[in-house]
This record gives structure tokens, sequence and C-alpha cells, in this order.
């Protein structure tokens, strides 16, 4: 068993630990390591407190609502929390208290979960650090960057903080900051999660998606979240059949242990083959383009009214969006709008069920190396592995694989028709078998202490060895 | 076609509509993020599409 949060819940309907006890001391490791790590804007200790009392009553009743029931998951500061403001990592915002929930962060408490945290994150989801928040610092290696935009989301899980944490992909980030920071993370085809009370960045891009420390448990918050149980993928028996992408720009490191996964894959039966289903520049370009012309028309209300509370960067940033014509706008999503009628046909021809390419070309730079800020620069290299399937809106999964000889995590990304969430999750379980046991973050071991404890409690308990 | 553009215009354009206070270092940013983003719109006009002239129809689901 992979999961932590199947082996939590199997602790607390046994009543060997209390989802009150497993609050505190995520509330506790959260507050421990947040002067090293800046992956929290706010923590929410009264409705996690209270959110735990009413999840250990019902597992004191046998009545627990989920698998996620008393699980503690953190939530991007993008989303909306009744009672506390939504920063969004930006002075900009709008610091009133929010009068609701998001539908997610909703749909997370009546599931039972503990929501115990609002993530650090880039401002406004738009690739760039505000300085008056600063970087989430990457566990596995404190200057370098963690990603973004769910920056804090990534960190916060890596670093053993929460099961899980809600972010928003909209170009790549979910994976990216999964794989920089050496977790899973999901971007499900689009609306599969409720993006209402979500601050948008391109509306029709945007994805909510979940990053945990394991397939299966994405895979569970995922279920829960689409109230879905035990559905699992298609044709069992079938032999999964992998088209690889070889995209250019690849790190050594990165196309190495790529390659190396690829064949541990193929010797466990799956069937692979290369394939270049989509002009990958053309997307590439249709994506950036209906991102910057949906962003300038989200925030330029609010720029005129907040200039000098944006950021520097973000402010220049959204002006850059005057360049995007009518006619570009109208012909990027024509691009997309023909390219989502030619995707799962042109899979189903190539003889593949899904694709796989690294998530990233790069492992994580160094912070003051980071430069997600020019279409065409890192932003554009980044976007040209993960963003195709934000274009397409299908699901895309990152899973870690390796490390290159710095420790930093590799991304190892696999994506499928639109609909295919649970094909694309269960092919995550599979690299993951293939790939070994994760080894976290070394220097934050302690902090993942609770989480080992709990382990052990089940595998003596159940003799599971 | 990839239509033309002017691109210092355009972001002057936009700059006095929305009335905001840039320095001379934020449009002149501004500016040079924009004509980044031009190579890349380039593309998409390079991109073959159907004709809607012909019929072919941009219906988003």
């Amino acid at each position: 068993m992979t999961s932590e949060i199947l082996r939590l819940h199997e602790l607390y309907r046994s009543g060997r630990l209390s989802p009150v006890d497993v609050t505190e001391e995520h509330l506790a490791r959260a507050e421990a390591l947040e002067g090293d790590l800046n992956a929290f804007t706010l923590l929410l200790h009264d409705r996690a407190r209270a959110e735990a009392r009413a999840s250990a009553a019902r597992y004191m009743r046998g009545a627990p609502r989920s698998l996620v029931d008393g699980v503690p998951i953190s939530v991007k500061d993008l989303m909306h929390v009744q009672g506390v403001p939504t920063t969004a990592g930006s002075l900009a915002a709008d610091l009133a208290p929010q009068p609701e929930d998001a539908a997610i962060v909703a749909r997370l408490s009546a599931l039972g979960a503990v929501v115990f945290g609002k993530n650090n994150l880039l401002e406004y989801a738009y690739g760039i650090v505000h300085p008056d928040f600063g970087p989430a610092h990457n566990p596995y290696a404190l200057g370098h960057s963690s990603g973004g935009s769910s920056s804090g989301s990534g960190v916060a899980v890596a670093a053993g903080i929460g099961f899980a944490s809600i972010g928003t992909d909209t170009g790549g980030s979910v994976r990216n900051p999964a794989t920089w920071c050496g977790t899973v993370g999901i971007k499900p085809t689009y609306n599969a999660l409720p993006a209402e009370g979500v601050i948008p960045l391109a509306p029709t891009l945007d994805h909510v998606g979940i990053l945990a420390r394991s397939a299966e448990d994405t895979h569970i918050v995922f279920d829960a979240l689409t109230h879905r149980h035990g559905g699992r993928s298609a044709a069992p028996g079938q032999p999964l059949r992998v088209g690889i992408m070889r995209l250019p720009g690849a790190q050594p490191a990165v196309a190495d242990r790529f390659e190396a996964i690829l064949a541990l894959l193929a010797a466990d039966g799956v069937e692979l083959k290369d394939v270049d289903p989509v002009p990958l520049e053309a997307a590439n370009a249709a994506l950036i383009t209906i991102i910057y012309a949906e962003a300038l028309e989200v925030h330029q209300k609010r720029l005129a009214s907040h200039w000098s509370e944006y950021s520097f960067a973000m402010r220049t940033r959204i002006m850059a969006g005057a360049a995007v014509r009518g006619t570009d706008y109208v012909r990027a999503r024509a691009i997309r709008h023909a390219l989502r009628q030619v995707w799962a046909p042109t899979l189903a021809s190539l003889g593949v069920d899904l694709v796989a390419l690294p998530t990233l070309p790069l492992v994580a730079p160094p912070e003051r190396e980071v430069a997600l800020d020019e279409p065409g620069g890192d932003l554009g290299k980044a976007t040209l592995y993960t963003g195709l399937f934000n274009l397409l809106g299908v699901p895309a999964v990152s899973v870690p694989v390796g490390n290159d000889p710095d420790g930093l995590p590799i991304g190892f990304q696999l994506a499928g028709p639109a609909g295919s969430d649970h094909l694309v999750l269960d092919a995550a379980s599979r690299v993951e078998a293939v790939r070994g046991p994760w080894t976290p973050p070394p220097n934050f071991k302690d902090a993942l202490a609770l989480v080992h404890t709990q382990a052990q409690a089940l595998t003596h308990g159940e003799g599971d060895h | 076609m990839a239509p033309n553009r002017d691109t210092e215009r355009m972001i002057d354009d936009l700059g006095r509509t929305l009335g905001v206070p840039w320095t001379p270092q934020e449009r002149e940013d501004a500016i040079r993020e924009a004509r980044g983003l031009v190579p890349l719109m380039d593309l998409i006009w390079d991109h073959p599409l159907p004709d809607p002239v012909g019929g072919w129809r941009l219906v988003e689901s």
C-alpha cells in the first residue's frame, strides 16, 4: 500500500489516531517550518480544529463521510475560503473576508476533509513572485525554485505538511511545482473539478488540480471530489499503450531518467511507440496568446484602480496583453478547437491510450535564475511541455521519477483523451511501481515523522510487512 | 496571414484607456514583453486551418 490517506483512514477507523491530534500535528508542523519554506499565506486554525472535531465525532459513530474524512488538505490561496480574504499572492487583492467557500473548498469540507491552510502562490497565478509574499522555497534545496504557480502547494505536500493540496493549472501550474518539489500532481479534464470561487487567470484554460505524495493518494482525493468510488480505467487485462513524445531541450539528467523509466515500463509490459500527434509549437503559441488576452481582460479594471499594488513585473505583463488583437485571439481559439477535435481520434489512429513526456525539460533552477517572465523564454519552454494539455482540456499527471546529480526531482508526465483521468492516474501508479520507493526531501525527514509513525502503527497492527 | 502590429501604439492605447500611472521603465518593459509575444502570435497564423469561408465553423463546446 502506497497510500498515506488510506493508512490514515484505517487508523482513524480503528481509533488508533484521531483527526484532532493529526490536525494539531500538521498545524504545528506548518508553523514550525514556515520560516524555512514560506509555503502558506494563512493557517486556518479555527476552521481546521472545528472540522477535525466534527470528523472525530463521525469516526466515533462509525460514520465517516469519505476516505478523506479527517485528512488535512490545504488549498492554494487563489480559492475563496469563507471568513478570510483571498490574497492571490498579491497586494492588489480584495482583502475583505470572503462570504462563502469556493465550490472546491466546500466540496472538500462536505467530504469531511480538514481544510487547514491557504498556500502561497505566484501572484494571481501568473508566473511572478510578488516581493511582499516572496517565493515558497523548495524543500529539496531551499535556494532553488519551487516552480509555480501552485508553489506553496508543492512545497507543503513535499515537506509532509498535510496530505494533499488543491492547486490550479492554466499552463502547467500544478505539474510544474509537483515536478520541482517531487510530488504527484494532476490537472484533470477541464471542469472535472469546479472552478467557481477560484480567482481566474485565463478562464477557458484554468483547471483545478490536486497535488499529493503518491498517485494513489491523488486518485483517492480525485475520486472523492468527483464522487466516484472505485472507478478505474477501462479494458482491464489489455496492455497499456503509450505514445512517447520526444521534445527538444531536455536537460541530460531529465532525458536520461525519462528513458530509464520508459525501459522499465517496457519491461513491465507497456507497449511503447514514438508519436508526434500535434504541432506543438502552434499549440503553445495558441495557449500563450489566449492566456495573455484573457488575463488582460480579467485584470484590466483592477489594474487601473490598484496599479501600484500589483508587482512591477505583473503590471507590465498584464499590459503586454494589449499586443493580442481580437483576430489573434479568435485564431488561437480556432486552433484550440481544431486540435481538440483531432486529439482523441489521433491517439486512437496511432494505437495509443496515453502519451508520455518529461513534465518539464529542466530541474528546479536557483531562485535567482528563475525567469518565468518572458514569452519564448523559460515560461515558453516550460509550457511547451505542459501547456498542450491545458489547451486540449485533457488530463495530465506528473509523477516524480528520480533526481539529478544534485538531488533535484525530475518529473514524468502522462496525458490522455478528455475523460481519461482514471486511466492517467492508474498509469501514474504504474510508473511509481516501476520507479520504486520515493525519497522525501532529506532535510525534512523529521517533518514526516508523524506520517511514518502512522504507517508503522498500521503496519504493526496489520502485520503487513 | 499574420497582421502587422504597431505594438508600441497598442500598449500606449491601453495605457491611456486605463489611465495607468506607469513609469517610463514600466512602459518600456510592457512593450518589450509584448514584442516577445509577436513571434509566437505569428506562429498561429502560420498554422493551417480549414477555411471558415469554405464552411469550417468554430463552435466550441
